[in-house]
């Protein structure tokens, strides 16, 4: 079909061949046809992006209800598409939608909780419905699945399924404001997470990020930050590069906190990853203040001595805009 | 979201591309360009993060082979990093031991098609579409007996014009 659109000349000849293959698609989903179907949803995402969204969206909807479970989660990523193209179809999709939630099968699990996240980005009325009726819902998918046991087909180092989690946790970033029960099942994982493999990791990651957005008073909010200086003082550079970047969001919230490892991010500056050194360069710009504007302003000069020739630009740089505030 | 997917070879050989967000030919050729300089030269053990144009590029070493992910700003890196090694496990497990041979050259099906044909099923659009190994598994095994009846029934068809010609 895309060699096809290719070779079109004029516009008119393209629109006409698109227009043609929607007509198939539609057909072959008033067919039932199983074997193609995974095929004909390809070619769906692909005219999504030639802006035919409007057309095939009642289709979609439809087949956000099918038998195959297969066939459903590939309709939800489907829908992401329409609904990031045409916001306003957002509304259509919202009772389909939450119906993915109540799933057993992982993969629509998957896509209906990123189907969700997306559609509460576009649209208020999505976010204010899915806040009422499928909250509870999602804290008690995300507390079965941290207290499932082993299960061999979804097991990553440990855990059970580990991208489920932390889609479910993304959700809650945005529908979890100031809810008592997330709250308690987020202390849940961040507590009970093993933390000597990266999947745990992943998974305490996406948790201290969503602490940070919906929890406005103490406990948790602390344990996050502990969190964070755990990760920070880890061996491995992937962690601590996660914590930087992490303790960055964290400055506007509780400054105070992240102050305190200001020495390890000092060290971190020095590093030989260019990656890390870059987050760190740009965290202790955040942090400076006029307390300990002068000893940082020392510190980072003294490093220009002996820093690599292609940081030097990067660090002065941020040393005059220090010098500035 | 993800926004490409590539597989380098050490040598800077582009053995698997997927696009999620649309490039022209021009940008991919210059992406891959500047992607695989920056990569390929870092040293072991630095973390496997890199920032470029504003995305961060989420990248892995699997014996000769380096998977990268292209991501926004906020997504969580360390989970890409899980979804690449997924994805390295559902080949492992299709190929027997993968080894970027089988990519290159996968001997008795369609080249490299395979390697794409799992990785459709692992993402669409940029997003994680199923977590479970057995089950893309079954899915690719569909699909290849699907081809398999394909050709059954090509070659039966040839067979017959052949006999009513003969």
């Amino acid at each position: 079909m895309i060699r096809a659109i290719r070779a079109c000349k004029t516009a008119a000849e393209e629109r006409a061949v698109v227009r043609k293959e929607c007509a198939s698609i539609r057909a072959s989903i008033s067919e039932n046809d199983q074997d193609y179907m995974h095929r004909n949803l390809a070619k769906l995402m692909f005219i999504h992006m030639l802006e035919m969204a409007r057309d095939l969206a009642p289709e979609v909807e439809r087949l956000l209800q099918f038998r195959d479970p297969n066939i459903r989660k590939k309709a939800a990523l489907c829908t992401i598409r329409i609904i990031k193209k045409v916001p306003d179809l957002a509304e259509n999709f919202i009772n389909a939608a939450a119906a993915l939630l109540k799933e057993k099968h992982h993969g629509v699990l998957i896509t209906g909780a990123q189907l969700c996240t997306d559609m509460c980005k576009v649209s208020t009325e999505a976010h204010e419905h899915f806040r009422k009726k499928c909250l509870d819902g999602v804290v008690k998918l995300l507390r079965d699945l941290a207290n499932s046991p082993y299960a061999p087909e979804y097991d990553i180092s440990g855990i059970t399924d580990p991208l489920l989690h932390i889609r479910l946790l993304r959700l809650l970033y945005v529908l979890g404001q100031g809810d008592a029960d997330a709250s308690d099942t987020m202390n849940d994982v961040a507590t009970k997470t093993e933390t000597n493999k990266n999947a745990g990791n992943a998974i305490l990651y996406e948790c201290v990020a969503t602490i940070m957005n919906i929890e406005d008073n103490g406990g948790l909010r602390v344990l996050a930050v502990n969190i964070l200086g755990r990760f920070l003082s880890s061996r491995d550079n992937n962690i601590r590069y996660v914590a930087l970047n992490m303790l960055m969001k964290a400055i506007s919230l509780d400054s105070q906190a992240v102050q305190r490892h200001r020495a390890t991010i000092l060290e971190c500056v020095k590093d030989p990853d260019a990656s890390i050194r870059k987050r760190a360069l740009e965290l202790v710009y955040l942090l400076v203040n006029e307390s300990n504007a002068k000893p940082l302003t020392k510190e980072l000069v003294d490093y220009l001595e002996v820093s690599d020739p292609e940081f030097k630009g990067d660090l002065t740089a941020k040393i005059c805009s220090i010098v500035e505030k | 979201m993800i926004h490409f997917v590539l597989l380098i070879s050490r040598q800077g050989k582009v053995r698997l591309t997927k696009w999620y967000s649309p490039y022209s030919q021009k940008e991919r050729t210059k992406v891959i360009r500047e992607l695989s300089g920056m990569i390929l030269t870092r040293a072991p053990k630095l973390c496997n993060f890199v920032e470029w144009r504003g995305y961060k590029v989420v990248y892995k070493r699997y014996a000769s082979l380096y998977f990268c992910m292209c991501i926004d700003q906020d997504d969580n890196e360390l989970e890409v990093l899980e979804i690449i090694h997924h994805f390295v496990e559902i080949l492992d497990r299709y190929f027997g031991s993968v080894c970027e041979l089988d990519l290159i050259f996968n001997f008795h099906k369609l080249p490299r098609a395979q390697a794409y044909y799992i990785l459709d099923e692992i993402l669409i659009a940029g997003e994680l579409q199923e977590s479970s190994k057995k089950t893309v598994a079954r899915l690719i095994a569909t699909q290849d007996s699907l081809v398999e009846a394909a050709k059954e029934q090509a070659s039966s068809i040839s067979n017959m014009i052949a006999q009513a010609t003969k």
